[in-house]
């Protein structure tokens, strides 16, 4: 029998945030800097699968992938049935925030897709002082609403199948078949309401056009790498988000779309060892 | 387009048959100046009427320019036109009807739709 153990752990971490108890699952592999990935809306921390298992990120840095509350395998908080899900910028930050204290990460790099990479930049204007780089993937300013998300979560329509046929055309289509696929079975696989309220925060709630020209990068350097056949987050959304941060760095990616990390692991990283290299090169400066 | 062998070829989809079971709608395709009335039973299409029709009857139609069909049905669709949402966001494409009945199916209309690529 051939067996092929992944040096992946995953664990779970209890902690309150806005006095409520939580419990977290977080999966990690390798050494080093710590690098603290953020899934995108409605899915959890298995889009980073293919960084967990790559020894040419593990062996200079800790990756660690967390799944929010109310997705994956983090329970909601107790009570979550009075109650219906929406995330927002200051619950989000709060998370992540809390999570790093939780593991007493010190200044990790953090990089996030979608509604991650959007909260990087909410990240990079209120405590930027806490990472060491700040990566936005498939990152914006805003995003337009140009869909309904109230149909996924109603009780006619079948939400998480919905979700994910909502998605799939945001990746390339020439992206691996198995890895498009399991994408969307981690959407396929998601809690009832909870994608569209995730979009309550990427749609509506957490715009930060207003804001991003405040954003200081030499605090802590921003990067923002976008796939060209994301059309919810297109290359030109981030082209003028960042025209707006002095210093931004800029990265589109040919040949991948709005789940980079997860529908084309192997391109996403030859694109991201060179972000990479820099921040390596840049640490302790 | 070739609606016999689009037929074919949908309804020999294994992904189609697995992901879209159960899916039953009727979809009025505004391509240009013309018309075509899709008919899903389980998945399956059952017919492609070319129009112009009087008071057609569906559950929601999907109309936009030829142009922007081409495009969405090339092989190798450019960043950004490779799905209909894309095209939701530029205008080329909109959706009329019945959303619950679009959003309950659309992962079998998406399956289906993909094989305009596949037939350009």
């Amino acid at each position: 029998m051939s067996v092929a153990l992944e040096p992946v752990t995953g664990r779970y971490v209890r902690f309150d945030i806005y006095g409520r108890k939580h419990r977290v699952y977080f999966e990690e592999a390798g050494q080093g800097i710590p690098l603290l990935c953020l899934h995108t809306a409605g899915a959890d921390s298995r889009q980073f699968r293919g960084l967990l298992n790559d020894e040419r990120i593990t062996d200079r840095f800790r990756v660690i992938a967390f799944d929010l509350p109310w997705h994956g395998k983090s329970s909601p908080p107790e009570n979550w049935q009075r109650e219906t899900y929406r995330l927002t910028s200051a619950t989000y930050c709060e998370l992540i925030l809390s999570f790093m204290a939780a593991l007493e990460l010190e200044r990790p790099v953090v990089m996030g897709c979608s509604i991650g990479g959007r909260v990087c930049l909410n990240l990079a204007l209120d405590h930027a002082v806490k990472f060491r780089a700040i990566v936005g993937l498939q990152a914006a300013a805003s995003t337009p609403r140009y869909y309904d998300p109230s149909w996924l979560s109603h009780p006619e329509v079948n939400g998480p199948v919905a979700g994910a046929a909502t998605v799939m055309g945001l990746m390339c289509p020439e992206s691996p078949e198995p890895e498009r696929w399991e994408t969307l079975w981690h959407y396929m696989q998601g809690g009832p309401g909870i994608f569209a309220g995730d979009l309550f925060f990427y749609q509506i709630e957490g715009d930060f056009r207003e804001r991003v020209k405040n954003i200081d990068t030499s605090v802590t350097p921003l990067y923002l790498l976008t796939g060209e056949y994301d059309y919810s987050c297109s290359e030109q959304d981030t082209l003028d988000t960042a025209a707006q941060i002095d210093g931004a760095n800029v990265r589109i990616m040919p040949g991948l779309g709005h789940f980079p990390m997860s529908e084309n692991p192997q391109a996403f990283i030859e694109q991201l060892l060179p972000v990479l290299e820099v921040i390596v090169g840049n640490d302790g400066k | 387009m070739d609606w016999e062998r689009f037929k074919d070829q949908v309804n020999a989809d294994p992904v189609l048959a697995a992901q879209g079971a159960g899916s039953s709608f009727r979809l009025l395709l505004g391509w240009g100046n013309d018309q075509y009335q899709v008919t899903v039973h389980d998945a399956i299409v059952t017919s492609v009427k070319t129009g112009p029709f009087v008071m057609p009857q569906c559950d929601f139609a999907l109309t936009g320019r030829a142009d922007a069909w081409a495009r969405f049905s090339l092989a190798r669709p450019a960043p950004r036109e490779q799905d209909i949402f894309a095209f939701f966001r530029s205008g080329e494409i909109l959706l009329t009807g019945d959303t619950r009945k679009f959003y309950a199916h659309l992962m079998c209309l998406k399956l289906i739709l993909g094989h305009l690529r596949t037939l350009s």
